[in-house]
């Protein structure tokens, strides 16, 4: 938790799953708020995936292009985060152009979120609507290599 | 000199569909090779915004954005609205259109060239915009009914001729308090209408609707005048400017603050003047059919209530439902808001028993949450019943839509007054029936639960 105190990364280690278990878009969700809330991040699983749902009520956050930002701003995040998980099988978004989510980064903020860290998800959301850094993240192993593909990201 | 197209992107959270879009214009851009300005509306604020000469010297706009972009500075350009989901999946061919010319200019009143014939895909459809207007009438009008509506329920605590001064149950305070009610009430048809005026032509709209909203309401007119008024005024302004856009700028200010309020509020004044008669005959045409089905059909009229309040709970459908309720509270119709009331404590309810009945079903955190909806229900917020449906709605959604209709055609076969609009059951004590009331929406949570506990499968 420490780590997210230096400002200028969201993303760490503990919450990047290279082969999440999940089937699907559900079974994702719970996966990935589990790794939120296990790193520290999130301080009530019931209230922020609450959060995540409601978000996805107004339309679903699978982009299309392979990848999907389920993103709650919740009380009961103590810092910004983006959760990585890879899925190999990929997992039913319900994209617009009908594929398959191998790609899944939850995005936790806090309601009092400074503009760095929004424009650093400026900055990932710009990177992924690229096809080769869609491919680059999808071909690491580790999550070390994730992190450092990452971390060419800054505001 | 290169051809430069505009582009603004947003979105209602703007943490990252803002800024796809706009890497996505970009990219697209780049390869067809046209230079873009993409202006983006995020969570930090509007950045790099398009500035006067930009507007000057582009060939077209394209406004990708999920949230009311203003979009009247690009009046005069080529200019295609849509959603922030057709900038990120297909900016090539907005893109294409605008090169093409296929698009039609916006606010023609400025435009020198001709219109184009055939609207693009992505062109926001009129039944889209209308209801955009509707609803931006709906959203502001809402907060005024519920402040009014509950201080007169409240003030009905101290007894219902509490504000009668020739009556025992008189207090000077309860009065006060229905008094206060009674004006935030009032004030539901004219807010109505002045934001449906300036969802479509800004402050000048608002201005008209505010007017004619108050005519509808003093004539009798109602919640139809008060629709009417809105589209009128709004459309009628939209018109006007158009046409006055050509006065050279030294009359801008006379134009904004004396001719077009002068000319817009005087057409809309007489216009609603000469259509009060009719249209207050057709609103209380509509009042007595709905108080007639009531009586006569109370089934039909519950099936619908109830599938329209659980079908999307807390959106348009399900406001609708509740907006036309309240109108007719407001006209002094307490039975009809009974069934709508019942119809929307519903949906939480029956996921707060199901997780009750069924506790082996759901998660900690499921349980956990179907406690709140214990709350939720009773406090009229069908928005609680949302996280369940959303993970499965093909089932989940007609189950609640068959809960709530069972709760609605309940209370309209008993003839149930609810005089307030919102509240749930802390409005118990100026429920007509309450007892009943509280059955009559526990057997319709109860069955749903059932089915909806028996169909859930386990999670783990």
């Amino acid at each position: 938790m420490a780590e997210v105190a230096n400002n200028t990364s969201l993303f760490a280690a503990d919450t990047i799953c290279t082969d999440l278990r999940a089937k699907t878009k559900d079974e994702a969700i719970k996966e990935m708020v589990d790794l939120l809330y296990d790193a520290g991040v999130v301080t009530d699983k019931a209230v922020f995936t609450q959060v995540i749902y409601d978000r996805e009520a107004l339309s679903s956050t699978g982009m299309g292009m392979g990848f999907a930002i389920p993103h709650g701003r919740s009380e009961v995040v103590t810092g910004p985060r983006v959760a990585v998980g890879f899925s190999r099988d990929g997992l039913d978004f319900a994209a617009p152009d009908g594929t398959l989510a191998n790609l899944v980064f939850m995005i936790a903020i806090s309601p009092a979120e400074n503009n760095l860290h929004l424009k650093i998800l400026a900055a990932l959301s710009r990177k992924l609507m690229h096809q080769d850094f869609r491919d680059s993240l999808l071909a690491c192993s580790t999550r070390e290599e994730v992190l450092e593909k990452l971390s060419v990201i800054t505001a | 000199m290169a051809k430069k197209i505009l582009a603004v992107t947003g979105c209602p959270t703007g943490i990252a569909h803002t800024f796809m879009a706009e890497e996505a214009l970009k990219t697209a851009a780049q390869e067809l090779g046209v230079e873009i300005k993409v202006e983006t509306n995020g969570a930090a604020g509007a950045e790099n915004v398009l500035t006067p000469e930009d507007i000057r010297d582009a060939i077209g706009v394209i406004v990708a954005s999920d949230k009311n972009e203003d979009t009247d500075r690009f009046s005069g350009l080529p200019t295609i609205i849509t959603s922030v989901g057709d900038g990120i999946n297909k900016p090539k061919e907005l893109i294409q259109q605008i090169l093409d010319g296929k698009v039609p200019v916006l606010n023609p009143g400025k435009a020198v060239k001709a219109e184009t014939a055939a609207a693009p895909a992505g062109q926001e459809s009129l039944g889209r915009q209308i209801y955009k207007h509707l609803m931006n009438g709906v959203s502001h009008m809402l907060p005024f009914v519920v402040a009014g509506g509950v201080l007169t329920a409240v003030s009905f605590l101290w007894g219902i001729y509490s504000f009668d001064p020739t009556s025992e149950q008189y207090n000077a305070f309860a009065a006060m308090l229905k008094n206060i009610g009674g004006i935030s009430m009032g004030l539901m048809v004219p807010v109505f209408s002045a934001f449906i005026g300036q969802s479509i032509a800004s402050r000048p709209g608002m201005i008209a609707g505010f007017v004619g909203g108050m005519l509808a309401s003093s004539t009798g007119s109602g919640f139809i005048g008060g629709i009417l008024a809105g589209f009128v005024a709004g459309y009628f302004t939209h018109w006007l400017l158009g046409l006055l856009s050509g006065l050279p700028k030294q009359y801008e200010g006379l134009k904004s603050i004396f001719l077009v309020p002068l000319v817009s509020v005087t057409f809309i004044g007489i216009f609603m003047s000469l259509t009060a008669g009719p249209v207050a005959a057709i609103n209380e045409a509509m009042m007595n059919f709905l108080a007639g089905l009531q009586d006569s059909n109370p089934l039909v009229l519950g099936i619908v209530i109830g599938c329209m309040s659980a079908f999307d709970m807390g959106g348009p459908v399900n406001k609708a439902a509740y907006v036309t309720g309240t109108m007719l509270l407001g006209l002094g119709n307490d039975t009809f808001m009974a069934g709508v009331s019942a119809a929307c404590i519903t949906p939480p309810l029956v996921i707060a028993l199901a997780t009750t009945i069924f506790p082996k079903k759901f998660t900690d955190d499921e349980r956990a949450a179907g406690l709140a909806n214990y709350v939720l229900g009773c406090t009229h917020i069908t928005e609680g019943a949302i996280p369940f449906a959303a993970k499965n709605p093909i089932v989940v959604l007609p189950i609640l839509m068959l809960a709530s209709s069972i709760s609605a055609v309940l209370t309209y076969m008993m003839g149930i007054h609810v005089p307030a609009p919102h509240g749930g059951f802390l409005i118990l004590p100026l429920v007509s029936n309450p007892v009943m009331w509280v059955v009559d929406i526990l057997i319709g949570s109860a069955v749903g639960a059932v089915i909806y506990g028996i169909t859930k499968k386990e999670e783990k």
